[in-house]
């Protein structure tokens, strides 16, 4: 990747505390973000995406920690050594969030207009007369139609889509660098999550707003991402540009996942199906955690587990077998 | 294709709210056959839950009935209504909250067998056996729902409906709540099970990709009302409605360099307040003035396609 690294996560382990004994949930994750990419990172439950996303944010909670590890935000330095009053005007700050319910993120007795004014008035000290007229201006921008009477709506009078337009305006309203994105178009109908996903590409390019974009759909990624990190079993499975990952994915695993996803263009008699389940953090297989799923298994997944393999053009793959994946037919 | 299992014949559903009347479902009429899938898409406020839970009779409907196997359950006293409940069972999107948590597996699914009057022993045999139709380990029977996985659930689910030999299974979201690669294992199951005992599927869903897998035929609802019915293929390939076109065109696929259409404009409209003339007129890309005051009518279109839009493609 040209240039240095906006974000840049760098072996990053994470366990949560439960009442018996520590699970990790995460286990060397690298992955970076380049100023204004949009970067996918992709996965079924319990693959660690979201807790990936928390872990920038610093908002892993009392029974979560960063046990190894790094996340170098540009301009700041390692946000896992931040003390919490300096991690939080980060976050909202150069760090913006929307999350898949935005109902959960917006206080229900506040009208939706004094929200986005009071994160102004916070952050960047503007005076709340002008706060209040650059909300409305925000308002107008993404997409909120008649922004000055909505300003006064409480956010369960608005639609689903129009609650997500009200995070996406309070995330932006402090120009961030990054905008993390928690499944954010999951909740809402397919014409609706287009017209958001419109929305984020063109705030990217309007503002140079760099995204991470965190999704269980293959679907939204293809539309969206520069690049991916795909994540199983709190691992990153691979990493490649958009593009070479649908084309020729590197990882058994993202290739399985690519064929299970039924298509609207055309019908297969039978799915290509992944047998079996994601293993819990407390079940780890030995040797790669998607070996007792891999269709392309050999004697060693069982024992070894893969190292991350280079496989050029900023190619990298979890897999001992990640040539031979990316050479044979999907 | 064999006599209709299931018929919907005009229904309608209503209902009063302190802001006025909410129309939930307009006119909806359609056939399932025997062994056949009917697929139902529509964004959220289009009806198909409503739709769903009138045809499993959960919900009265206003106008229109509902006939299963030919007798007309709408009139029915929930007495006479009891042996046919048997012959329509229901898979939902949270398998949890429709098998008893106190009950074990093998409980849940005997049930149908025990009110058909089965003994002891056949039932036993019967749920081992649906067990493992439905891929789960006969021995899991002596454990409760909480200790299996959502795709483990839905199986229990369709296990369940298969025990009660149903003739036809209302799946609502059935696979929304499910991880790709757990809901291609499903929809999977689903295929194999309709061809191996003729079961008809009501298939509701939001996910079109899962929908076109499944369907035989689609029914695209929109504000209550049907606005496209006719072959899979046909709807998904050469789709005459409008509405139906934006769907599809909606639906982010995972294949590199899509060429990105312009999103339909604003959102559904409220079924308290539907437009005049054709309900999707306000983000119609083609609307013309007829539109607005002419309510077209639901017509053939080719090869068995019904379409209510008044310049259908």
């Amino acid at each position: 990747m040209p240039g240095s690294p906006l974000l840049n996560i760098d072996g990053l382990s994470v366990c949560f505390r439960g009442e018996e004994e520590s699970r990790e949930v995460l286990r060397q994750v690298s992955f970076c973000i380049a100023p204004g990419e949009i970067m996918g990172v992709v996965g079924e439950s319990g693959s660690g995406k979201s807790v990936a996303a928390l872990s920038v944010m610093g908002l892993l909670g009392a029974t979560g920690s960063i046990t190894q590890g790094s996340i170098h935000f540009e301009g700041i330095g390692d946000l896992t050594r931040l003390d919490p009053g300096a991690l939080r005007a980060v976050r909202g700050g150069k760090i913006g969030m929307i999350f898949q319910e935005p109902m959960t993120s917006l206080n229900p007795l506040m009208t939706v207009g004094m929200q986005v004014t009071e994160v102004l008035q916070e952050h960047l000290g503007v005076a709340r007369t002008a706060a209040r007229r650059e909300a409305i201006d925000w308002f107008d921008k993404v997409g909120i139609p008649n922004p000055d009477l909505r300003y006064h709506d409480y956010p369960h009078s608005l639609s689903g889509g129009m609650r997500q337009r009200v995070m996406i305006a309070m995330a932006m309203v402090c120009l961030p660098k990054l905008l993390i994105a928690d499944e954010p178009t999951t909740a809402l109908d397919v014409t609706v999550q287009a017209q958001i996903l419109e929305l984020m590409k063109d705030l990217r390019q309007r503002h140079g707003t760099a995204i991470l974009l965190i999704t269980h759909d293959m679907g939204v990624i293809a539309r969206m991402a520069d690049r991916v990190a795909v994540m199983y079993a709190g691992e990153v499975a691979e990493v490649a540009q958009c593009r070479d990952l649908l084309t020729a994915p590197a990882h058994p695993y993202t290739r399985s996942l690519l064929a299970a996803m039924p298509s609207v263009k055309r019908r297969l008699d039978r799915l290509p199906i992944i047998p079996g389940q994601m293993p819990s953090p407390g079940a780890m297989p030995t040797g790669c955690r998607f070996h007792p799923r891999c269709p392309m298994i050999i004697e060693k997944c069982r024992e070894l587990p893969a190292p991350m393999q280079s496989l050029g053009g900023g190619r990298i793959a979890r897999c001992w077998r990640a040539a031979a994946a990316m050479e044979s037919p999907s | 294709m064999s006599a209709a299992v299931l018929k919907v014949i005009g229904v309608g559903r209503t209902f009063g709210t302190p802001d006025g009347t909410l129309t939930a479902l307009d006119d909806v009429s359609f056939d399932i056959a025997s062994g056949e899938t009917l697929g139902i898409v529509g964004e959220s406020g289009c009806g198909k839950s409503t739709l769903a839970r009138i045809v499993l009779k959960l919900l009265p409907a206003t106008r229109g009935r509902i006939e299963l196997e030919g007798r007309d359950v709408t009139v029915l006293a929930e007495r006479d209504m009891r042996p046919l409940r048997r012959s329509m069972q229901a898979v939902f999107q949270d398998p949890i909250s429709s098998l008893n948590p106190r009950m074990r597996v093998g409980d849940i699914i005997a049930e149908p067998l025990r009110a058909a009057g089965l003994g002891r022993a056949e039932r036993t045999s019967r749920v081992r056996e649906m067990l493992s139709v439905v891929g789960l380990a006969p021995d899991t029977g002596e454990r409760y729902p909480h200790a299996f996985s959502g795709g483990q659930r839905q199986r229990i689910a369709i296990a369940r409906a298969l025990a009660a030999a149903a003739r036809i299974v209302v799946c609502d979201e059935a696979t929304s709540a499910l991880d790709v690669s757990v809901q291609a294992q499903v929809l999977n199951l689903l295929a194999d099970l309709r061809g191996r005992f003729g079961l008809s599927l009501m298939f509701i869903s939001h996910n079109l990709g899962a929908v076109r897998h499944i369907s035989d035929r689609i029914a695209v609802l929109y504000l209550g009302r049907v606005v496209e019915i006719g072959h899979g293929a046909h709807i998904f390939e050469t789709p005459a409605h409008p509405y139906t076109e934006a769907l599809l065109a909606a639906v982010p696929e995972s294949i590199p360099d899509q060429p990105m259409i312009p999103p339909l404009v604003g959102e559904i409209p409220s079924p308290l307040h539907r437009p005049s003339g054709c309900h999707f007129h306000t983000r119609c890309p083609k609307v013309q003035a007829r539109c607005r005051q002419e309510d077209p009518l639901l017509l053939p279109r080719r090869q068995g396609q019904e379409v209510r839009c008044h310049f259908p493609r």
